[in-house]
């Protein structure tokens, strides 16, 4: 019997991320500064012991591909360990692209096979946490569970937006309900299962033959599987962020910036692993001010940065000043720009005595008011901004090439 | 070009640099907030299109080798070159430690005899600067000397550390003479060269007779003989291995960056460092013309100084014109002025560290430390509130109890069971 194997659902659109996910896999999402999205869930298994790791894309992967780099930086490119990057591809037989994540999976099939684990991890590549699997896959044997569903406790008001379930003193579960409007409980479903693997076998099967199923984990084999097998809940209860939108994206970042932040990216018997170049440290100059923030290795800052996340290789001039802001790599924040309440994509160049995220307009934005209304104003990759311009709140900009005279955006509007 | 070997000496012991390569060869000297002095060369190599890199280490190499691996950080690990640690070993005649720099190259003759190459560059490893050694090998190469010889015109330079070189109009050396007492020559030798491979093999295997120096045996001689000829470098270059020098290099890295540019796209250094998270600054922190290395966790003030991956400093804590080495920390409180904080040391709440104005020189290093600078060793913990004065050297791995809870003045020396290595040189 091999080791226990790990699948990394990493292949989804993310739409609800908007511009940040418009190039880029949302695993690929940058986080913290430093990390993409999908380290959390690659570490959390290297640092669990769980070597074997098979990456499922799909959706714009190049960033993704780039960035794992066959294992090499989480140490999964051993004689014993393993990463394999899944991709759909055209078969001798059938060939169609992968229709949910339980059919990304099961056109898969014989690869998990083929390695003849005992038990299946699948995660999703979304999440910031950190977790130990080991618990759960022992919980998983103990209880001789068929399939393992880790959950959590969640607000009230935030179980809509996941699946929930009824435990019974077992931890069995006897009910799931999938993104209900009236959940009957608040215990979430973290989306990552484990499965003894011929039972992930006959599930994958059973749900490709249904011409009704949405092939999706969540929504079509948990419920289904809950009926006739042994499925359990393991409860955890640490930290756990579903990323999915502008607005926890932002919050799981600003949180990093707590005094006891909720996940320490520096801890030595945890750490969160990443694939990053050498570069110098950062540097702050004559006037360079910072407080309340993250900086990284690369960095050159002669502005001020106050609460907020200034990821590699940024530079902020002289007079700029960058507030309660995730700045992505290789930004030019030209000297006198004020940016306030912003998610700064990579290579955006920022013209002088720019302002973005100005105003008490706090209007939705018009095109996605119910995602982007929380006042975060999202400016696409490689941008640049012109000199002078002014942008306001739960705006989204993303231009190309050179825009000549300044741009006046008001609150909620977009520019793409 | 590609074939050139380059062979990197990265041997001595150091007593220059004291306390800090007490444990460890100068060429892991750590520099520049995330860098080993050795990075520079090996930088300097990969970026100049040389794959194939043997480091001649023989002193306290475990931190040198740790840090080079396999040479995976600056793409040496290959399938034809890469990096080769060659350390001293028993053959089949008398075993013998490397006996000098001419002996070391000896002991490993093979290795040169070995590739296909027509000319080998010799490099310390205990330099920093950025130079394109394919233009010195290209120099080289079209004027036929047997051996050139990196130089910088001689202004405003330490006598008695570096090779004095007369140089006349066409580029030949027409005097060398190592450490001059007086600066009566117009050029200063870098350490670096290159030589002809089959002049260097021929000449090491009389040299071996000699004082096992690559200097005296090997390129004095060529000297004489109208052979060497002078490459003049104007680049920033500066020899880390003494302690004023080591001290006045980084600062200039935090005062006047653009001498050694750092972040150069187009020269990148390369270095071997493990994964940190970003830098935290807190409220009320202060960082002024500093450079701050990923993995600290900053609420003091910061000022014209270099803090590595993972140094703690507590609010209300200053570090002045100082460098601080990996997960060293400073306690709530505490000052450290002028001074070199080896790795993982601890400084006390409210203690202070250069305190007063440099009066005297060290007491038992009084040629090497003598501009003001204190240093505190490897996981050495300053007792709280004590204040320890300039020119002061506090040894590695002492406990608090071995530190006398009193004003350590000026030019004092603290090293515990360390004395006995300044016994042994």
């Amino acid at each position: 019997m091999a080791e226990d194997l790990a699948i990394i659902l990493a292949g989804g659109a993310g739409k609800r991320l908007l511009l940040l996910s418009e190039r880029r896999a949302k695993p690929a999402v940058p986080f913290g500064g430093m990390y993409r999205i999908i380290d959390f869930a690659l570490s959390n298994c290297v640092n669990s012991g769980v070597g074997h790791v098979f990456v499922l894309s799909q959706y714009l992967p190049r960033s993704l591909w780039r960035h794992l780099n066959f294992g090499k930086p989480w140490d999964l490119d051993r004689l014993k360990a393993e990463m394999m990057i899944l991709h759909p591809y055209v078969g001798s037989s059938e060939s169609k692209w992968y229709e949910g994540n339980a059919d990304a999976v099961y056109q898969n099939l014989h690869f998990i096979r083929e390695r003849s684990p005992e038990k299946v991890l699948i995660l999703g590549g979304d999440h910031i946490y950190k977790m130990d699997y080991r618990p759960l896959l022992d919980f998983h044997r103990k209880k001789g569970a068929d399939l393992t569903v880790a959950v959590k406790r969640v607000r009230p008001e935030e179980t809509t937006k996941f699946g929930t379930c009824l435990l019974d003193e077992d931890k069995r579960i006897i009910e799931f309900e999938e993104k209900a409007d009236r959940p009957k409980s608040n215990l979430a479903s973290m989306g990552i299962y484990v499965f003894d693997t011929e039972v992930l076998a006959d599930c994958l099967i059973r749900d490709a033959r249904n011409a009704n199923s949405t092939h999706d984990f969540g929504r079509d084999i948990v419920p289904w599987t809950i009926e006739d097998r042994r499925v359990c809940g393991y409860e955890f209860n640490g930290y756990w962020q579903d990323v999915g939108t502008i607005s926890t994206y932002f919050e799981s970042n600003m949180d990093l910036l707590r005094p006891e932040p909720p996940i320490d990216l520096d801890d030595r018997d945890w750490p969160i692993l990443t694939n990053i170049e050498d570069l110098p440290p950062a540097r702050l100059l004559k006037l360079g001010r910072a407080s309340e923030s993250m900086i990284c290795d690369g960095c050159i800052i002669n502005g001020t940065a106050e609460s907020s996340i200034i990821s590699p290789n940024v530079v902020i001039e002289e007079g700029a000043v960058v507030r309660n802001s995730i700045i992505f790599a290789g930004c030019i924040i030209s000297r006198g720009a004020k940016i306030n309440l912003s998610i700064v994509d990579k290579h955006v160049s920022v013209g002088p005595n720019v302002k973005i995220g100005s105003g008490v307009d706090f209007r939705p934005n018009e095109e996605h008011p119910s995602i982007l209304a929380s006042g975060v104003t999202v400016i696409g990759r490689g941008s640049h901004i012109p000199g002078g311009s002014v942008i306001g709140r739960n705006c989204l900009v993303q231009t190309r090439g050179g825009a000549d005279g300044p741009l006046y955006l008001e609150s909620g509007q977009t520019l793409v | 070009m590609t074939n050139t070997l380059v062979m990197i000496l990265a041997g001595g012991a150091s007593r220059e640099l004291p306390v800090l390569t007490s444990h460890r060869s100068k060429a892991a000297l750590p520099y520049g907030g995330r860098y080993r002095v050795i990075d520079f060369c090996l930088s300097n190599c990969v970026n100049s299109g040389m794959y194939r890199v043997g480091i001649l280490a023989q002193y306290n190499p475990a931190s040198l080798i740790a840090h080079i691996g396999n040479g995976m950080p600056w793409d040496l690990n290959r399938r034809k070159g890469g990096v080769m640690i060659l350390q001293p070993y028993m053959g089949k005649h008398d075993p013998t430690w490397f006996r000098g720099t001419a002996d070391a190259l000896w002991q490993h003759i093979q290795v040169i005899q070995d590739i296909d190459c027509e000319h080998v560059v010799l490099l310390s490893a205990d330099q920093v600067y950025k130079m394109n050694y394919t233009q010195l090998v290209a120099y080289h190469a079209s004027s036929g000397a047997a051996v050139t010889v990196a130089v910088k015109p001689s202004s405003g330079l330490a006598p008695g550390r570096y090779g004095g070189v007369d140089v006349d109009e066409d580029g030949v050396i027409r005097g060398f003479t190592e450490k001059p007492e007086r600066d009566t020559f117009n050029f200063y030798s870098l350490g670096i060269y290159v030589f002809r491979k089959d002049v260097l093999v021929e000449r090491l295997s009389v040299a071996c007779e000699g004082r096992h120096d690559v200097v005296f045996d090997v390129l004095m001689p060529l000297v004489k003989e109208l052979r060497a000829r002078a490459f003049v470098f104007d680049g920033y270059w500066a020899d880390v291995g003494w302690l004023e020098e080591y001290y006045g290099s980084s600062m200039l890295l935090v005062k006047q960056p653009h001498l050694l540019d750092l972040n150069d796209p187009s020269w990148r250094i390369f270095t071997n460092m493990g994964i940190r998270p970003p830098s935290l600054i807190g409220r009320g922190a202060e960082i002024e013309s500093s450079l701050i290395a990923n993995g600290c966790y900053v609420e003091g003030k910061v000022t014209r100084s270099i803090l590595f991956p993972g140094v703690t400093v507590k609010s209300g804590a200053r570090v002045e014109d100082s460098i601080v080495f990996s997960d060293a920390s400073v306690a709530s409180g505490a000052t450290v002025r002028c001074a070199i904080v080896d790795k993982m040391a601890r400084i006390g709440r409210d203690a202070f560290v250069g305190f007063g104005n440099p009066t005297c020189s060290n007491s038992l290093y009084p040629d090497v430390v003598s501009s003001g600078v204190s240093v505190i060793g490897k996981r050495t913990a300053v007792p709280d509130g004590i204040r320890i004065g300039r020119n002061c050297l506090i040894g590695r791995e002492l406990p608090s109890e071995a530190i006398p809870s009193r004003d350590i003045v000026c030019g004092e020396t603290i090293l515990g069971e360390e004395t006995w290595q300044k016994i042994s040189l």
